[in-house]
């Protein structure tokens, strides 16, 4: 997933683009290691040392791992779980709304 | 004069070592933690180089999965490696309440046999039920204890000081009643009002969060409403909140490292 990931956020990154995680591991110390050796660049909120029972995903019901919201420049909903292509095109398309 | 100085001195060291143990046994809980997080980083780097070696790809295209595991199969253990350092610890502090920290390590990381309980969630349990690491252990207590864990989960509901962890108990009970397809008609009505229960005895809690889930999710997550924001800390403690990027393109993304 993550070279997917920095792909978009690099092919992006002087658009209006934004990847913000939510990251589900309960172990902190470990989790900031590996964004440094996987040279995670975007920003995560840490959803707390419950993991994925943490309180983010809980309020939005989350039970799968990745999952995927797409929401456009004024914080509407607009895609849930799309993948690959179909999510690039998708983004590519909002992304020119939003210019 | 010198002797009163000296008895009071002695009374303030009786009552402060129980809780310079238990700041010893945090501090090197955190070492030995950080031990272990050194030693797993380690092991995914290795596996990761392992698996860009010409030698893995050519055996995963080939089909040879016999030579692909053998490449694998000399990664190094962390959890065994600590686990002896952990055991020591925990022996080190029994009966003390630093203990708990040790137990709950092991409890995570070390498999008990097949279809066995952990011995370690019993200890915890035994010895210190009332202990704070409860809260973060809590989501996965009806877990810990076998095929009939009603005793143990009772014993743990009368002794804990904290709600977050009676809701985690009582909603793990109401939510395997309803999972179960085996479960009567009766049974499932009382588990259901046990969610209403949770939900207003213990509303500030992450189980009423989920139980609320769906409604949340049909009045707040559909496609073409606007999301509902997200106040929190990122990964180096920072606060922010979804709405700093409203102007831009979103993909949220729930994910974690496994």
């Amino acid at each position: 997933m993550y070279p997917h990931e920095r792909s978009l956020v690099q092919k992006w990154k002087d658009q209006p683009f934004a990847l913000i995680g939510v990251n589900s591991d309960a172990n902190l110390p470990y989790v900031q290691a590996r964004v440094r050796q996987e040279k995670i660049t975007w920003r995560s909120f840490w959803n707390g040392p419950l993991g994925t029972s943490g309180p983010i995903s809980s309020r939005w019901g989350v039970r799968s791992w990745p999952t995927l919201y797409v929401l456009d420049h004024e914080g509407v909903i607009r895609f849930v779980n799309l993948r690959g292509q179909e999510l690039e095109k998708t983004l590519a398309l909002l992304i020119q709304q939003a210019r | 004069m010198t002797i009163p100085i000296l008895r009071s001195s002695l009374g303030i060291a009786l009552f402060l070592s129980p809780l310079l143990a238990q700041q010893d046994a945090r501090v090197l809980h955190q070492k030995l933690s950080e031990e272990h997080v050194a030693a797993k980083l380690a092991r995914t780097a290795e596996s990761t180089r392992i698996r860009q070696s010409e030698d893995y790809k050519r055996a995963v295209e080939t089909g040879n999965f016999d030579a692909s595991r053998e490449l694998l199969a000399d990664l190094p253990n962390p959890e065994k490696v600590m686990r002896p350092k952990f055991e020591a610890a925990r022996a080190k502090y029994e009966g003390t309440p630093g203990e708990a920290w040790f137990l709950a390590w092991l409890l995570d990381n070390v498999m008990p046999p097949r279809g066995q309980a952990s011995p370690y969630a019993r200890q915890l349990l035994e010895r210190h039920p009332e202990h704070e690491i409860w809260r973060t252990l809590a989501p996965n207590a009806i877990y810990f204890f076998g095929k009939d864990p009603s005793d143990a989960l009772a014993t743990l509901l009368a002794k804990t000081p904290f709600d977050e962890v009676r809701a985690w108990v009582c909603y793990g009970k109401a939510r395997t009643k309803l999972r179960s397809k085996s479960t009567p008609p009766k049974e499932r009505r009382a588990a259901r009002a046990e969610f209403d229960r949770i939900v207003r005895d213990y509303p500030d809690t992450i189980p009423a969060m989920q139980i609320a889930a769906p409604q949340f999710r049909k009045q707040h997550l559909q496609v073409g409403m606007a999301a509902p924001d997200i106040e929190g800390v990122d990964l180096d403690g920072k606060a922010f909140r979804l709405s700093d990027y409203r102007g831009k393109v979103v993909l949220l993304d729930f994910w974690g490292d496994w």
